[in-house]
């Protein structure tokens, strides 16, 4: 059993190509930039959170020889093989994008202010819900991770561990993803299912309430840890040598501590682009 | 014995004499070199090549690059000097008055500088 399953992770290991195709690897000491335009938008699950209207989007990153820059996380690839890499990284906590309009995320969006597209609540939901301009303000965290990946012939496992280093949350993330991609025709795919978990102080932070906030005690909420769900999916069409069409979609299912907080009117996070982008 | 290695010599020679003639009646060419150095592999490249033809069927011949004509010459002319520039990869191709390829050679541009490429760790357009 043992000499099946090594000959198994051996042929895994060859059929595994160090690039797999131009768009998943960039040259060396050099930067892949690219702009789309089109029409999308993310939703916002807080109560008076406005949905980011997602209308110019860039793609940039850098890449040296082990550090690199990829879409807002700055990190050093300490191993990197066909088979497997392993790197370490800093990034911006997103959950703070819900707060403000003017995080990095939204900055290539028009403050367009889309207003939270919820259901009508009852009168009694609405008086027990707390909305963000309400309450304190929640700070801008940098998480440190580290990831590790696993190449297979038709996509990648990755694992990754993140935890506050700015001293705002003092919290935890992790998330454990597949990624798997095809070609159907002239369209590049790839779906990537995901499993997120966020610590008790992470999320209580961003989404109890206490003291810090201007609400009446019974308001206070305390929020748990726990495990969100997600998916992605994306796809790619060549139109030109530097043009191609772009379609990104994804869903993401927030666990018990996050929704029923008074601060969260929806249950999951949505997010939908359909354009074209164009590679300098 | 003596009779029998004559005979197998005269065989033998035989065989290598009609080998050569064979040879002598075949078109071909040499095309020297085949490949250019650049930087990268992905520059252009400028290659300083020499033909010699052999037993061309037609008086008359033109090369191109590609779909590119360089130059039409008689075949009586054996031996062609010329630069080209490419990138990647490209064929030198002889053709006939009619168009008809007669022989053809891949060219190709070889780096100094190995490019390396990393995989990406995020997926492209993946900042939202």
């Amino acid at each position: 059993m043992l000499k099946i399953l090594s000959l198994l992770l051996i042929f895994a290991t060859l059929a595994v190509q160090a690039c797999p195709d131009e768009a998943s690897c960039v040259e060396e000491n050099s930067w892949q930039l690219g702009v789309a335009i089109g029409l999308g938008a993310r939703s916002n699950p807080l109560v008076d959170g406005d949905s980011v209207p997602l209308v110019v989007m860039p793609d940039i990153a850098w890449y040296g020889e082990k550090a690199y820059f990829d879409n807002g996380e700055l990190g050093y690839q300490w191993v990197e093989t066909p088979a497997y890499a392993i790197e370490t990284y800093l990034t911006l906590d997103r959950e703070r994008a819900f707060f403000s309009f003017w995080h990095p995320v939204n900055v290539f969006a028009p403050n367009a202010g889309f207003a939270s597209d919820s259901l009508l609540a009852s009168a009694e939901e609405a008086s027990q819900r707390v909305s963000i301009d309400q309450i304190a303000s929640r700070k801008w965290a940098v998480n440190a991770g580290m990831r590790l990946h696993w190449f297979t012939a038709s996509g990648e496992w990755t694992i990754s561990v993140e935890s506050d280093v700015s001293d705002v949350h003092q919290g935890q993330k992790a998330i454990l993803a597949y990624t798997h991609k095809g070609q159907a025709g002239s369209w590049r795919w790839s779906i990537r299912p995901a499993v997120i978990w966020k610590s008790e102080n992470l999320t209580d932070y961003y989404y109890g309430l206490d003291g810090r906030d201007e609400i009446i005690g019974q308001q206070f909420y305390h929020a748990e840890g726990g495990i969100q769900p997600a998916i992605s999916v994306a796809a790619t069409r060549k139109i030109s040598q530097d043009w191609q069409w772009i379609m990104r979609a994804s869903y993401q299912y927030l666990h018990t501590g996050m929704r029923d907080s008074p601060l969260v009117e929806e249950n999951a996070i949505r997010s939908l682009f359909i354009g074209v982008g164009y590679r300098f | 014995m003596g009779a029998g290695l004559i005979s197998r010599s005269v065989v033998i020679l035989g065989c290598m004499l009609a080998a050569t003639e064979l040879q002598a009646r075949t078109t071909s060419w040499i095309v020297q070199p085949k490949a250019c150095i650049a930087e990268t592999a992905q520059d252009m490249c400028t290659l300083a090549i020499r033909i010699t033809t052999q037993q061309l069927p037609t008086d008359r011949v033109c090369l191109y690059l590609d779909d590119t004509l360089i130059r039409c010459f008689d075949s009586r002319e054996s031996e062609q000097t010329l630069s080209i520039r490419f990138r990647d990869e490209a064929e030198l191709r002889l053709l006939d008055a009619n168009g008809k390829q007669i022989l053809a050679q891949s060219l190709d541009v070889k780096g100094r500088q190995q490019i390396v490429k990393r995989r990406r760790i995020r997926q492209p357009w993946s900042l939202f």
